[in-house]
Formats: structure tokens, sequence, C-alpha cells
């Protein structure tokens, strides 16, 4: 039998990251944004913090949408809401997907929009990143190649006609034989 | 040894910290080996789940 739940169960910090497309636009043309609020305060928790980013390209599509923005909330609710809030979050069309994160009690806040956009900037403006570090490679040995017999060797020329009535007369005539 | 960066207790990696992540990752999407990375072995395991949850959220791709 399940137990009911702890009515004076204190809250929990969660994260909550979003990803919306570009223009997210709801059911009945309200902001998410109450929409949000409103499920959040059903939920029995507030939100803390909010880091809303730019419009960014995605890694791959999702829902359609190659580009999206991404807003990360900092939340605090009871544990045994954060199911009612999340199905809250799947029913939202306007939310492409989300991820929800349980964080240990005085983990800081930090928002990455702001690093995000600065390396945007950075990279617009074509600054480079720091260099990698080489790759660490053996370094190439020449081999010698093998005279194989496939290779041709050096032809002499023909001996001209008259050096070789020379050479015949030479060898007939026996002068540089050593008897 | 990476110092460890404030946004999760306990963890050298967040994935939302998208700049960072992406020079642990090769152009096909993969996440670099370990030597590569000169990461301990805490570090590498951050670092993938980091990873895992970037791609989830379309900030990194899956596969090239």
């Amino acid at each position: 039998m399940p137990s009911p739940p702890v009515e004076s169960e204190p809250a929990h910090l969660y994260e909550c990251a979003l990803l919306l497309p570009p223009d997210p636009q709801t059911q009945d043309g309200q902001s998410l944004w109450s929409h949000v609020d409103q499920l959040v305060l059903e939920c029995e928790g507030r939100i803390a913090e909010r880091d809303e980013w730019g419009k960014c390209g995605l890694a791959y599509r999702v829902g359609g949408y190659s580009e999206g923005k991404y807003v990360v909330l900092r939340l605090e609710i009871p544990s045994h809401k954060v199911r009612e809030f999340t199905e809250g979050l799947k029913l939202e069309r306007a939310v492409l997907r989300h991820l929800l994160l349980r964080l240990p009690l005085g983990t800081p806040f930090v928002r990455y929009s702001e690093k995000f956009r600065q390396w945007q900037e950075s990279r617009a403006r074509g600054l480079e990143e720091a260099p990698r570090e080489p790759v660490r490679r053996r370094p190439a040995v020449k081999r010698e190649r093998y005279p194989t017999s496939r290779v041709p060797a050096e032809r002499k020329a023909p001996l001209q006609q008259q050096e070789l009535t020379q050479k015949l007369d030479q060898l007939l005539s026996g002068e540089d034989l050593k008897l | 040894m990476v110092p460890p960066s404030p946004p999760t207790l306990g963890s050298s990696f967040d994935y939302k910290d998208y700049p960072r992540l992406r020079r642990y990752v090769d152009y096909f999407g993969n996440i670099r080996k370990r030597r590569a990375n000169k990461l301990s072995l805490k570090e590498q395991k951050d670092l993938r789940r980091a990873v895992e949850r970037a791609r989830y959220l379309g900030m990194l791709a899956y596969r090239k």
C-alpha cells in the first residue's frame, strides 16, 4: 500500500533546463512563462533563478526545429510533486525537451548564457581558441628499397665496328700476352 | 588536473558549458579517450555524463 505524501516535506533544489522553439507559442495564446509559473505554483514550489539563453542553433533537428532557445530554471519543489511537474511540462507543446536534475543544497547558480554569448562573440570576431597540443606521432622512417629483378640493369652502348676491329687485332696480335 | 567547476557540486563538468565540452569531443561527435583528454577517471566519467545530457538537449550531436 503506497504511503500518503508527507504534508510538511521540505522543498528540494532542482535545476530544470528547457529547450524551446525560437518563437514559443502556447495553445491558448498566453505566454509560456505564465503556464510554467502556474505549474510551479500548483506544485507548491517557487522559481529561485532563471537564466535565458538567446537563439542558438541545434546540433540536430528537434521537433522540426533546427534552432532553439534554452532556459535554465532553478526550482525549489517538494520531491513528491516532481512527477506532477514533469507531467505538466510534457503536456506543454511549446517545450521541446526538458531535463530536470536534483542538486545538492548550496550549489551556486552559474549563468552559462553569458559564457556562451562571449564564446559566440569571440568566434564571430575570428579569434582562435587556444591551440590544441599537437598529437605525438612516431617519426616516419624511410625504408630502403631492395633491388628487385624487375629493375632493368643499365645497358652498355653497343660497340662500333671500328672499335671491334681494333680489339680483335689487338687480341690476335698477342702483344698483351705475358708468357 | 581539471579544476572543479562550481555549477554542480562534486562534478568537474557541466552539461551547459558548451564551449568547454566541445573541446573534448571530436569531429564525429565521439568523446575523446581519457588518455587524449588527460583526465582522471572521475573527470572522464563526469565528462561522459555531461556530454550525454548535452546531447539530449541538442547542444551536441550524437553522431555526425
